[in-house]
């Protein structure tokens, strides 16, 4: 028995030591990705690494030592694979990187324009040190420059990207975040998707507005959505979660409508061989500003026609959308195929693979929307005097 | 080796002891493994199927074990002339399964801890470490390994469903439609699969022996099964619900992904999935203790004279465990390793269970015949 003890005691010693010991201040976070094409070379790309200095982070220290060096650096690789990229960071920089903590990837369009992205996806969602929550956008111009500079209020331009991305329930004109996990489904099912873009004109300053459209078939982007399509989008799409909508009485005065819930019901049926959507768009919220002189808000007549003219207004944006979808890009974003699939597995079956592009069936689909808008309070003037 | 006779298992901890050696590495892949098969959104009806199935087959043997308490039902077999040989055939195959499947299992455990929380620390280290424990669980005897079981299931049962109410936040419960588009066969088809995630209930045969014979009853042992099969659809439906099923296919492990999909909202907690592996260690060590413990009794009853020594024999039974474990060089073979297992315990299953049955209705008429005579 005191032999096994002896041997039990050994064991301990030597099984103590760790191998994963991974000291904080050792590693590098990426916090940050971006993408570019290389000027040089075609067949490479450039991949920018956004790292984090936690030391200069505002209010991190004890010290307060905040302001002593930027909170983070960029460092720019070329090659054609993304491990051996990562990789040849270690020969550059003391500390290895680590992507536990990784919020954004940005895409330059051109490189969108290639079907580069299925290429990023495959380490980034088979790695599992990444997480399927990380956000992915389209840059209009270098990719890289949107990590640049820092914004006021955030310590990494990264982190700001990433809380501005997430204000999409507040504009009409952003959609739904878009993380490695939801564009991995869609490449999986081949169906077109939208991907936020990110736009840096001036120093200083970013705007995550817009989105690229991306084929399913291939994953290439063809265009960029402006911002009207994408109000459309998120009407059809049932995310337009608490956007201002700015009407018109008679195109003169404007005036304010500020979603408070909204719900969008697609009803599908297949009728004479015709494929017919019925997009209900149902909204409810306040009148919160209003230009119209001598407005008596508190009638009756005065909110119905307000909620003619906002109705109006909603339809216009949602179905100019879908006439562009089916008459120039062929692309369903809106998923009505599902839908088909819900209902109709046989039918769907047989159509599945000319669904989409230019001789599809989805181009001749019909497609109704019908939008009912109700006005329900409006805050706490009731006159404009 | 020997616990104290007086200790019997109650219902309960059969059933629970049930569940904890049943739940293993099965439910990491099992929603991968229904999706790949038959493409469609339909695994949920085929888990709800095959946990009726083994219920049935949990029925039958209840019913045969009702008639010999306090026996195993090899034991009870190997009473016949020819049926010696037969039951020492089977335990021989009983005793290679148990091997393998005690092999795999610690690979899988070393594969997943090697690939989500410990990439520097080798993969034989981890096995070795695991073995030692079960080794050291199966020195407490039956008593100490079922209270074990039962000690940490609840761990298990808790972390498992706060993983799927969580995640339940943000899915979206129409990948599930459309119900049964093709017809039958595909669920039929599924169904396969399924069943070979609820292998585990073979050690009924051997454990079932130390229950009173008053308490030899089906319905604890019903709730089990619907426990796990109920697990096993949740962990389904909302897997589904949060990747589609077409995504699902090509993630190697979607419960641990699952897991690291969810946020707890205020940003408090981050990277469940260490917690969630943690917590996979723990019924890989019931299942793999519960397993090593009945492999030990089997040896010691089929092989070994009635008084020899068999203090050593899990401590042998280790080495052999950890060489098969690395015999499977990469996942692949791990995982294709871990079907012929499955086809192996399944068919071990029905075919004792017949054997059971055959010799049950062979003494009967013998009995009757000798009752005619005298």
């Amino acid at each position: 028995m005191k032999k096994f003890m002896l041997i039990f005691v050994l064991l301990l010693l030597s099984l103590t030591g760790c191998w994963d010991r991974a000291e904080l201040e050792e590693v590098g976070f990426v916090i940050g990705i971006a993408f570019d094409p290389n000027p040089d070379n075609p067949k490479t790309f450039d991949t920018t690494f956004h790292i984090a200095v936690p030391s200069a982070f505002s209010g991190g220290g004890p010290e307060g030592d905040s302001g002593e060096g930027s909170p983070f650096f960029n460092i720019t690789s070329t090659g054609v694979t993304n491990f051996n990229m990562i990789r040849d960071i270690s020969k550059r920089r003391s500390r290895s990187l680590n992507f536990e903590h990784l919020k954004v990837i940005v895409i330059n369009e051109e490189l969108a324009r290639q079907a580069f992205i299925t290429g990023v996806l495959d380490l980034y969602t088979r790695d599992h040190e990444m997480r399927r929550k990380t956000h992915v956008l389209v840059s209009k111009g270098e990719a890289k420059e949107v990590y640049m500079d820092k914004l006021p209020l955030e310590d990494m331009p990264a982190i700001s990207i990433e809380m501005i991305n997430e204000n999409y329930t507040k504009a009409l004109e952003m959609i739904e975040t878009r993380d490695i996990g939801t564009i991995s489904e869609k490449m999986t099912a081949n169906q077109s998707y939208l991907i936020s873009g990110v736009n840096k004109e001036h120093r200083e300053d970013m705007n995550i507005s817009g989105a690229a459209l991306m084929k399913g078939e291939d994953n290439k982007m063809i265009t960029w959505l402006n911002e009207e399509d994408i109000k459309g989008y998120n009407w059809v799409m049932g995310e337009a979660k608490n956007g201002i909508v700015e009407a018109t009485v008679d195109d003169k005065e404007s005036f304010i409508f500020e979603i408070l819930s909204h719900a969008t019901n697609v009803n599908y049926e297949r009728q004479n061989d015709q494929n017919i959507f019925n997009v209900l768009i149902k909204t409810e919220g306040t009148f919160s500003e209003s230009w119209i002189p001598g407005l008596e808000i508190n009638n009756l007549e005065t909110i119905k026609k307000m909620e003619q003219i906002l109705s109006k207004k909603i339809e216009n944006q949602a179905t100019s959308l879908i006439k562009k979808m089916q008459e120039e890009w062929y692309c369903d974003i809106f998923y009505f195929g599902p839908l088909i699939k819900r209902k109709e597995y046989q039918y769907w079956k047989q159509i599945k693979e000319d669904w989409e592009g230019e001789a599809g069936i989805f181009k001749e689909a019909n497609v109704q929307v019908n939008v009912e808008v109700k006005i329900s309070h409006y805050m706490t003037q009731e006159k404009t005097s | 080796m020997k616990s104290p006779l007086s200790y019997s298992i109650s219902p309960g901890e059969m059933c629970l002891t049930l569940v904890s050696m049943i739940v293993g590495v099965g439910v990491l892949t099992l929603p991968r493994a229904l999706a790949s098969e038959i493409n469609l959104a339909d695994g949920w009806i085929s888990i709800i199927l095959a946990g009726a199935i083994i219920i049935l087959f949990i029925i039958l043997y209840v019913r045969l074990q009702q008639h010999f308490p306090g026996e195993t039902l090899l034991e009870y077999i190997g009473k016949g002339k020819v049926w010696k040989w037969i039951a020492r055939g089977i335990s021989l195959l009983f005793l290679i399964y148990f091997l393998c499947l005690m092999a795999y299992e610690v690979r899988v455990l070393a594969l997943l801890i090697r690939m989500y929380l410990l990439d520097q620390t080798p993969s034989e280290v981890i096995a070795a470490l695991m073995l030692l424990c079960t080794t050291y669980a199966v020195s407490k005897g039956t008593q100490g390994i079922v209270h074990l079981s039962l000690m940490f299931l609840p761990i298990v049962v808790f972390v498992l469903l706060g993983l799927i109410s969580f995640t339940t936040i943000k899915a979206d419960f129409t990948n599930l439609l459309p119900v049964m588009p093709e017809g039958v066969l595909p669920v039929l088809a599924a169904t396969k699969v399924t069943l070979l995630s609820f292998l585990g209930i073979e050690i009924l045969f051997f454990l079932m022996a130390r229950m009173k014979k008053s308490e030899i009853k089906v319905f604890p042992l019903i709730t089990g099964i619907m426990l796990v099969a109920l697990l096993y659809l949740l962990v389904t439906v909302v897997t589904y619900a949060n990747f589609t099923v077409d995504t699902t296919t090509q993630i190697t492990f979607p419960t641990v992904e699952l897991a690291k999909q969810l946020e707890i909202p205020g940003g408090f907690f981050e990277r469940l999935e260490s917690l969630m592996i943690t917590v996979w260690l723990i019924t890989i060590f019931n299942t793999i203790s519960i397993v090593q413990l009945i492999f030990v009794q089997l040896f010691q009853k089929s092989f070994m004279k009635e008084n020899a020594k068999a203090n050593y024999i899990p401590m042998i039974s280790i080495f052999f465990i950890f060489i098969v474990a690395f015999i499977p060089d990469s996942i692949t073979e791990t995982f294709m390793f871990g079907e012929w297992i499955s086809w192996l315990g399944t068919s071990l299953y029905v075919f004792s269970l017949g054997c059971g049955y055959l010799y049950f209705w062979m003494r009967k008429k013998k009995n009757e015949k000798e009752e005619y005579y005298s």
